[in-house]
């Protein structure tokens, strides 16, 4: 097959739909014109919905694909885990699809994929706790890097630690036992020289995004094309 | 008699006691915990793609198929698409999957360059004009500290021009400007990335926290058994190494 339907094409989808998406918010032509805009829009929105959700099926099958493999190829090392992977992906996979299947079988029952009773309980004993002990873990990590961050060794440094240290107090109840101060100090930090702080940060991101657009625009961004001819 | 209830909360602990122990070191009940975390989370991602999908196109479709025809027919497009996402597994076909992350590489950048543009930049910079002279002297401070903080960062940023020092002459007034801006910006951006260190550090400890309360406290005998079993692999696991 010629480039021109391998690349030329989806490229082509891209400009043209930046292009009106963001040519019709911002011109103003008359209202029938905005009205079939509007309802476009929302369309074009659903569009991204339904194939963003093809895209998490592919993702996941992506990862049961790499757990076969291992599980074939590898080990007693690695399979046993791989296996316990595979079995609650498949198991919560099909809880899924019996909601799914109950909430057209038997409506009143009020069933659905996400409430489906095992898929629930898999979701609040696996899944959630899993989920929030991950977060949460970072914190140990935090620790030990701070205490190399917090080692004063110039101006700035000594500058990260009095800040962190002043929000810290100011956000705790034993900061203001020890020095009432701390919270109306911790206040006029995040109002004042923190929002000044992240201010260019979100201006260099604003026009980061810009000009990625414009790089898609132009055909000069092929990164998201994947392998190439 | 066990109920499912009562195993799921000593299920509960004992995740998250297991992915605990690897802070001290890596053991199978990690392992074990891991796993089920990555396939509990892939089934979860897929189930919610379904429930969306069910909502969007499958659901009204089934339910009044003359409605979906007449008006939203051109969701079968994109279902289309989605499905010529699968052709990413193909050696020849693969360049069909291109056409659906067009769609949605373009629609992303789209809504982006809308409201980028308003909230990232002009309302910054509107946000950044701020009276510098006034009868309130700590709110005239607050706006020279905001001013200066705001044009330092950039200034720190600026990567292309900026006025340069010829070695051996006397430093120019416009590299001296330049100078004290980038060490302004520079010692303002500490004092935010100190607050934001902060703000970490308080959410993640209030997530253990809760983490303790919810999981841990109520099933402390399951907490206790895992934190065993889990010390007991790491022991396992330093004598073989040995």
């Amino acid at each position: 097959m010629s480039l021109v339907v391998r690349r030329h094409i989806p490229q082509l989808i891209v400009t043209v739909i930046i292009i009106l998406t963001v040519a019709f918010y911002y011109l103003y032509i008359n209202k029938g014109i905005a009205e079939s805009f509007t309802t476009a829009d929302k369309a074009l929105s659903d569009w991204a919905v339904i194939i963003t959700s093809f895209a998490l099926i592919v993702g996941g099958i992506d990862i049961l694909r790499f757990h076969l493999v291992r599980l074939r190829k590898e080990g007693l090392k690695q399979a046993p885990f791989s296996a316990v992977t595979i079995g609650l992906l498949v198991v919560m996979v099909f809880f899924a699809l019996h909601g799914w299947f109950l909430s057209y079988a038997d409506p009143k029952a009020g069933i659905t994929i996400t409430t489906q009773p095992q898929f629930r309980w898999l979701y609040l004993n696996v899944y959630a706790p899993a989920d929030a002990a991950m977060y949460s873990i970072l914190v140990f990590y935090i620790a030990s890097a701070s205490y190399r961050a917090f080692r004063v060794r110039n101006p700035m440094a000594l500058l990260l630690l009095v800040t962190a240290l002043i929000v810290i107090f100011g956000n705790t109840t034993i900061g203001g036992l020890i020095w009432p101060g701390f919270l109306p100090l911790r206040d006029w930090i995040m109002t004042v020289p923190n929002t000044a702080a992240f201010r260019p940060i979100t201006i260099g991101a604003g026009l980061g995004t810009i000009i990625l657009g414009l790089r898609l625009l132009t055909w000069r961004e092929v990164s998201w094309l994947g392998r190439r001819e | 008699m066990i109920s499912w209830d009562l195993f799921g909360a000593w299920l509960c602990a004992a995740m998250v006691v297991w992915i605990y122990s690897f802070v001290y070191r890596d053991n199978v009940f990690y392992k074990v915990a891991e796993h089920m975390f990555v396939g509990t989370a892939a089934g979860y991602s897929i189930a919610l793609a379904l429930d969306s999908l069910n909502r969007v196109l499958i659901s009204p479709a089934v339910r009044s198929p003359q409605t979906f025809l007449t008006t939203s027919w051109h969701y079968l497009i994109p279902a289309i698409l989605g499905v010529l996402m699968f052709a990413k597994y193909s050696r020849k076909y693969y360049w069909l999957a291109r056409y659906a992350v067009a769609i949605n590489i373009a629609v992303g950048t789209g809504l982006a360059l809308r409201t980028v543009p308003i909230a990232n930049v002009v309302r910054q910079i509107t946000a950044t004009i701020v009276p510098l002279w006034g009868s309130d002297p700590v709110k005239v401070f607050n706006n020279w500290v905001l001013v200066l903080i705001t044009l330092g960062g950039l200034t720190y940023f600026l990567f292309t021009i900026f006025p340069r020092r010829v070695e051996g002459a006397r430093a120019s007034p416009q590299h001296l400007v330049y100078r004290a801006l980038y060490y302004i910006g520079i010692y303002g951006m500490m004092v935010g990335f100190g607050a934001l260190f902060a703000n970490t550090i308080m959410t993640r400890v209030g997530f253990l926290i809760s983490i303790y309360l919810i999981y841990i406290q109520p099933q402390a005998w399951a907490s206790i058994i895992a934190a065993v079993l889990a010390a007991i692999a790491i022991i396992v696991g330093i004598l073989r190494k040995k």
